[in-house]
């Protein structure tokens, strides 16, 4: 690949291979604590074998459709590398809008365009002058949300007495999806209070350019190609029926819908003994939901990935609040492990220029910091000079697409790594930067691939690869070791490991050596202009939850920014018409803020004042903490949420 | 039409060809008008549009048989693929629509009707599957939703080969590069597997050689690396090329003087799979498979004959302390020290002496009678010290 090319593209297409007849292989990750035998009658499936909690099956696109639509379905993956990648470009011209064979052109927010592409349509544009870099929309991204607590001393979403309910502004949320049949998402009339759905995941009805192009957008002039648009007034027809399509579906994974109540539902009384749930933080705000699509799924031609489906989320949101005239608060709670947690990655930048770095008023993105702290998904070691320092991991045998691990060090270290795993291993330098060694049989391969520049950065990266190229799972068990020797370490010979997540649990990929639960953030909270949220219970002092991540960035920046309520918070529970359910996470803890953003937002739009921008909201956020001191902590910021103060400050 | 016409004359026997390569399946998943209640998780390829045309390469440069030399080659391979005369001129193939497959058929069992002694070859690389124990090839417009039968776009291959009983070529041979697997959905979606490209009538059968190479058993799949030739074409050729070859009782592998059978293609086209699996093991799980029907002389390699002679040592931790060397009539051919993994090299027919030495002096000695398919030769030592 040419210069300025994500090597994650080379290698998704290296090896690739094509079975001539059918390809259905999928992976089916379950909930925690289900049973693989509730899956048995469904047609079209076909169970192979069940190892530690995963399944490896074929399945047919209705039957990966139903599994889906099941709460005790996480994930379901076909193991296939899809033929065109989606990918996001860094133009050096914003108004480039060449035709180029094999790219479907997506979304643009500022210089940062999203697409999918062929491998040659790939090449073609490493060799577009107007194109800077182009990178790999991976797969990945999951809920910020901490399932496996057990849901005792919930407490409802603690919002401030204050008059402000958040009329007249937009909160939108990148998530699971919504049950819009709900309460909480009613108004006083019995309308929904939802301006539009984004559902990427489905393939019926119309897309939202072309529900543009009949007029049915309100005035938006959305240009995305695939997924399904809900309107408005699609939802009160919903409403009117008492029942939503079959691909939209109740939020069978119930976390969306309890993000958005925290934010901004509606108060509502559930059945009895629950205690009344007094509304969300904003709950006279508009709302608006992308049901986000980070994964292939069976009969996908070609892959989203996480970083394309979070750019054209954000595309989708604010020409939604353009046309709506409203500033809008945007709660993501899906997040990225692998990456160099420096702000400085397309997925990253694409989050700043949302809100051109910061300084466009009203328009205003939170991100849940991660329930990484405890995973061992992040490992550091410091190489000496002409020593050598070792961080391992442990693979376990669930079924699962492949492997992924990043290594960032200082270029002005010259180190040589080796990877030695079950029966395999490889080594890059400087001067011999890939490689790949072939497990034991047809377990899988291993791949490396070294850069000492990388595009965004300037740091050196390795990426650690292991996949089996038949198309079929992984399943490799075993303990691994990367041994980086330094053969001339001038720059501190500091090297920091991410895995990505597989969202299994246990984890089948956890480091254990040189694992610190410092530096995991999830990404894009690690975006310079995006408020990173930790999750905390309401004790004083406040006691930053177990599970949530720490900051700071690999490049000493100092998220997350705050902590809010985050333990065991109840909200509206998805598939019932009035029914709350508590959840922990730190997913729970940043609609707090995004609906305290809202309220700061309506009001200032109430009172004709200048609207406030990111820059400012994250500094009055950090500044009116409860007891702020101005002193920073790994784990929770600059402290708790403070509603009141933080409304008081740009009231 | 798309045919590349060479030596056509109706007086002398020849070989007629019929290339097919689909890799665009515009009803299938990323398609440009995907058939979306089909549930086959069949999408599109890039491999064989590139299988066909290297094999029409092949045809070009390579195939020699002075009984029947080639004179024609019908080609339908996926658009924007363009084949490659002998002057090197790209020409535009044809869709292989069912409909361009079922009149391409037409006029080449035409012409290689026109001499008992012609040969008749049928290559296919595309989507296949299994339905009981026959063989679906499928066209490019297989699944269109427009036509109510899904067998209508699909090749029945068994009831094709039944039907070239029709075709006055005694000699006939069939290379099906596709999966064999089966398919419940398929079962329950196919009245059968597909149509045959023709038919023949109870006064066609005869004696005909017929043999059906296939590139996967039943229920198989056959694998490609994506962009790039598939496995088993690749195999073919190196087959053909001298891996299936024979003496032919005459002593000789010289050029001109040996012969590629097609019974002996399976059997080399499985070792040469081997080979490929030696670096690319996730192309392991295909077996080229002989599906029967006779043997003829196919081809005479014109080039020097190259056999693979793969030596290894046990155990592994020696590798990388060993000499091997090949030798004959007492000169060194060729040698390799201090490396690891099975040694593969490519030597002309002949008898050889292979010998691996230790830095230490102990030294394991062979002599080897070289011949196709391919010779294995492994020496054991017992010993541990390595210096």
């Amino acid at each position: 690949m040419a210069k300025g090319i994500d090597p994650n593209i080379d290698l998704h297409f290296q090896d690739q291979v094509e079975h001539l007849g059918p390809e259905q292989e999928v992976v089916i990750n379950l909930q925690e604590g289900a049973s693989d035998s509730a899956l048995q009658g469904i047609a079209g499936l076909k169970v192979a074998e069940v190892r530690d909690g995963s399944i490896k099956a074929t399945a047919s696109r209705a039957a990966a459709s139903e599994l889906l639509a099941r709460p005790d379905v996480q994930r379901v993956m076909p193991v296939a590398r899809p033929k065109m990648l989606s990918v996001l470009l860094r133009l050096r011209n914003p108004a480039w809008d060449k035709s180029i064979p094999g790219f479907e052109r997506g979304s643009q927010i500022g210089n940062i365009l999203t697409g999918q592409a062929t491998r040659d349509a790939i090449q073609i544009l490493a060799n577009d002058a107007d194109v800077i870099s182009v990178e790999a929309s991976r797969e990945g991204g999951t809920p910020s949300c901490f399932q496996s607590i057990p849901f005792v001393m919930g407490v409802p979403p603690a919002g401030p007495p204050l008059s402000e309910k958040g009329g007249g502004v937009l909160v939108a949320l990148i998530d699971s999806g919504v049950d819009v049949l709900h309460d909480a998402f009613k108004d006083s009339q019995g309308r929904t209070r939802l301006v539009g759905i984004w559902d990427q995941t489905s393939a019926a009805g119309d897309t939202p350019a072309a529900a543009a192009a009949k007029g049915n957008t309100a005035g938006a002039a959305y240009n995305a190609r695939y997924g399904r648009f809900h309107s408005e007034q699609d939802i009160n027809g919903y409403l009117t029926a008492n029942a939503v399509p079959g691909d939209l579906k109740r939020d069978p994974d119930q976390h969306g819908t309890h993000v958005a109540s925290i934010m901004a539902g509606s108060p509502f009384t559930p059945p009895a003994p629950q205690p009344a749930f007094p509304g969300g933080l904003a709950p006279e705000a508009r709302i608006l939901l992308v049901k986000a699509k980070t994964t292939t799924a069976p009969g996908d031609p070609a892959s989203i990935g996480y970083s394309r489906s979070h750019v054209d989320a954000l595309a989708f949101i604010k020409e939604t609040a353009r046309a709506l005239g409203m500033p809008v608060a945007v709660n993501v709670s899906l997040g990225m492990n692998a990456g160099a947690h420096d702000g400085t990655s397309l997925l990253e930048v694409a989050f700043d220029e949302f809100s051109s770095g910061g300084r466009e008023p009203g328009l205003i993105v939170v991100k849940s910091a991660g329930n990484e702290h405890s995973h061992g998904g992040h490992a550091e070691t410091v190489v000496p000079h002409g020593g050598t320092a070792t961080i391992g991991w442990t693979t376990k045998t669930a079924f699962r697409t492949q492997d992924y691990l990043e290594f960032w060090s200082a270029s002005g270290d010259e180190l040589e790594f080796t990877v030695t795993g079950p029966g395999v291993s490889a080594s890059v330098t400087r001067k011999s930067p890939r490689a790949q060694a072939n497990l034991p049989g047809t377990a899988g391969t291993l791949y490396l691939a070294y850069e000492r520049f990388y595009q965004d950065n300037g740091d050196a990266r390795l990426i650690v690869i292991v996949r089996n190229n038949a198309g079929t799972s992984i399943s490799v068990a075993g303990n691994w070791a990367l041994a980086i020797r330094g053969a001339k370490v001038i720059s501190g010979g500091v090297v920091h490991g991410w895995v990505e997540r597989i969202n299994l649990s246990p984890r089948p990929l956890a480091f254990t050596t040189g694992m610190v639960a410092a530096r995991t953030l999830s990404i894009p909270g690690t975006a310079r202009t995006v408020v990173c949220v930790g999750a905390c219970d309401l004790s004083t002092p406040v006691a930053v939850q177990s599970f949530s991540s720490q900051g700071p960035c690999r490049d000493d920046r100092r998220k997350p920014d705050l902590v809010a309520p985050g333990h065991n918070i109840i909200a509206a529970g998805a598939g019932t018409q009035n029914g709350t359910v508590a959840m922990p996470g730190t997913s729970m803890a940043a609609p707090h803020v995004t609906g305290a953003v809202a309220l700061v937002l309506a009001h200032r739009k109430r009172q004709g004042l200048d609207q406030v921008n990111a820059a400012q909201v994250r500094a009055g956020l950090t500044q009116s903490t409860k007891g702020f001191s101005g002193v920073w902590r790994q784990a929770e910021g600059f402290g708790c949420l403070d509603v009141q103060t933080f409304f008081d400050l740009f009231a | 039409m798309a045919l590349l016409s060479l030596n056509l004359d109706p007086k002398r026997a020849s070989t007629h060809a019929f290339v097919v390569g689909v890799g665009t399946y515009p009803h299938l998943d990323g398609g440009s008008t995907p058939n979306t209640t089909l549930e086959l998780g069949l999408g599109q390829l890039s491999s064989p549009p590139l299988s066909a045309q290297r094999f029409i390469r092949w045809l070009l440069e390579e195939f020699h048989n002075d009984k029947a030399p080639l004179a024609t080659i019908e080609h339908l391979i996926s658009a924007p693929h363009q084949v490659q005369d002998k002057q090197g001129k790209n020409q535009p193939s044809e869709e292989p629509t069912f409909a361009n497959l079922e009149t391409a058929y037409k006029r080449w069992i035409d012409r290689a009707s026109e001499n008992e002694d012609n040969i008749a070859i049928f290559y296919f690389c595309g989507h296949g599957m299994a339905k009981g124990a026959e063989t679906a090839l499928l066209a490019a417009d297989f699944g269109n939703p427009a036509v109510a039968r899904l067998t209508k776009n699909a090749i029945h291959l068994e009831d094709t080969v039944k039907g070239m009983f029709a075709c006055k070529a005694n000699q006939q041979c069939f290379f099906i590069d596709t999966c064999r697997t089966k398919d419940e959905r398929l079962e329950k979606l196919m009245s059968s597997a597909g149509e045959p490209l023709g038919e023949a009538s109870a006064d066609d059968v005869r004696v005909v050689q017929q043999p059906v190479i296939f590139a996967s058993s039943l229920t198989q799949r056959a694998l490609a690396q994506d962009g790039a030739v598939s496995a088993f074409t690749q195999s073919l050729i190196e087959a053909l090329d001298g891996m299936a070859a024979d003496d032919d009782a005459q002593g000789s592998f010289a050029p001109g003087e040996c012969v590629v059978k097609t019974e002996l293609l399976c059997r080399a086209i499985r070792e040469s799979l081997e080979l490929q699996r030696l670096e690319k093991p996730w192309l392991g799980g295909p077996e080229c498979t002989d599906g029967g029907g006779g043997s003829f002389h196919l081809h005479f390699p014109q080039r020097p004959v190259r056999v693979p002679l793969l030596m290894k040592c046990e155990p592994a931790e020696v590798e990388t302390a060993v000499t091997l060397s090949i030798t004959r009539d007492g000169s060194l051919i060729s040698e390799r020290t201090g490396a690891s993994g099975p040694w593969l090299t490519w030597q002309e027919p002949s008898f050889y002496k292979l010998a691996a030495t230790l830095a230490n002096g102990q030294k394991e000695e062979k002599t080897l009678m070289h011949f196709p398919a391919i010779k294995k030769c492994g020496f054991k030592f017992n010993t541990a010290p390595l210096s």
